[in-house]
């Protein structure tokens, strides 16, 4: 008995985003092996790699970005270290909201991966051509947003920042006291960095 | 004192009762299978897993892998079980619903 091959693009995509899942692997084989289509497979994965990581408790730990905290009030002591007196309902814990994240593709990945999709599959094009339209006109518009805001204040804390002030200083303002978060200097940045 | 109800969405309602029809073999495959002809939507696998998880972690569901088989590349099955708590859980959503249903208007005369 031979089996049939899914799209090995997809299966590799899959691969990746349900390592740990192979459940989920072999019931999409075993469903492509029963007849289903290239594009049915292709949209299973794509839908895999995209909800994934949005479930908490799932996907690799990139450190903190942007994340709210699910917990009840009640339970806000276990995070200092103590557990809570009554063991409440189990909690969600922290869910990251910064960016869709998946496991071993990254953004990047994902892009690649529905270049590919397009390339293969006719209808996907022009969604995909909308797709990439919409990020040009987005990052320009940032980029001009970026320009209108002016020079911005290092952060004393983030060696990055302090890195540009010290090859370009005009690119930083030096005194701004107005700006909630940010550090007023009256002297160079990198000197203000080790007094 | 009232007894916490376990109210469940949709889909996870559709999930549960497709497990409960499918039987002893209730894997992702013939689960979505079952949604897809019973209840007659598209379904996608990794989401019956997801939600599947979650049922899990709520003690709606438990779940035991099967063995590997050849056409699933050697994977295995991974076989799901509804539990009292999820019996009772689709209880008190059916009576939820029915209790909504009853004295609207609108929707008399609609069931067939």
């Amino acid at each position: 008995m031979t089996t049939k091959r899914p799209p090995a693009l997809a299966l590799a995509l899959l691969r990746r985003v349900a390592a740990d899942n192979d459940p989920l692997v072999g019931d999409l084989m075993e469903e492509f092996d029963n007849g289903r289509s290239a594009s049915w497979f292709w949209r299973q994965v794509l839908t895999a790699a995209v909800t994934r990581p949005l479930a908490p408790g799932q996907g690799r730990d990139r450190g903190p970005r942007l994340a709210i905290n699910t917990r009840r009030p009640g339970e806000s002591a276990g995070l200092l270290g103590v557990p809570p007196v009554a063991p409440g309902p189990k909690p969600i814990g922290f869910m990251n909201i910064s960016s869709v994240q998946v496991d071993g593709i990254g953004g990047l990945g994902l892009v690649v991966a529905a270049f590919c999709a397009a390339l293969e599959f006719e209808q996907l094009r022009a969604s995909m051509l909308v797709a990439v339209c919409g990020g040009v006109v987005l990052g320009g518009l940032m980029i001009l947003l970026r320009r209108r805001r002016g020079p911005s204040v290092p952060r004393h804390n983030d060696p990055a920042d302090l890195l540009r002030a010290a090859l370009s200083p005009e690119r930083f303002r030096t005194h701004d006291h107005g700006t909630p978060g940010r550090h007023p200097v009256d002297h160079p940045p990198v000197l203000a960095a080790v007094s | 004192m009232n007894m916490r109800t376990h109210l469940l969405t949709d889909f996870e309602l559709m999930i549960l009762l497709a497990v409960l029809r499918v039987g002893s073999e209730a894997y992702g495959v013939p689960v979505a299978r079952e949604i897809e002809s019973t209840g007659g939507r598209t379904v996608i696998v990794s989401a019956v897993y997801a939600a599947l998880d979650r049922l899990e972690r709520n003690g709606l569901v438990t779940s035991s892998v099967g063995d590997p088989t050849p056409e699933r590349g050697g994977r295995a099955k991974r076989f799901f079980t509804v539990t009292p708590t999820g019996i009772r859980a689709i209880k008190d959503t059916q009576r939820a619903l029915t209790a909504l249903w009853t004295n609207v208007p609108q929707l008399e005369g609609s069931r067939s």
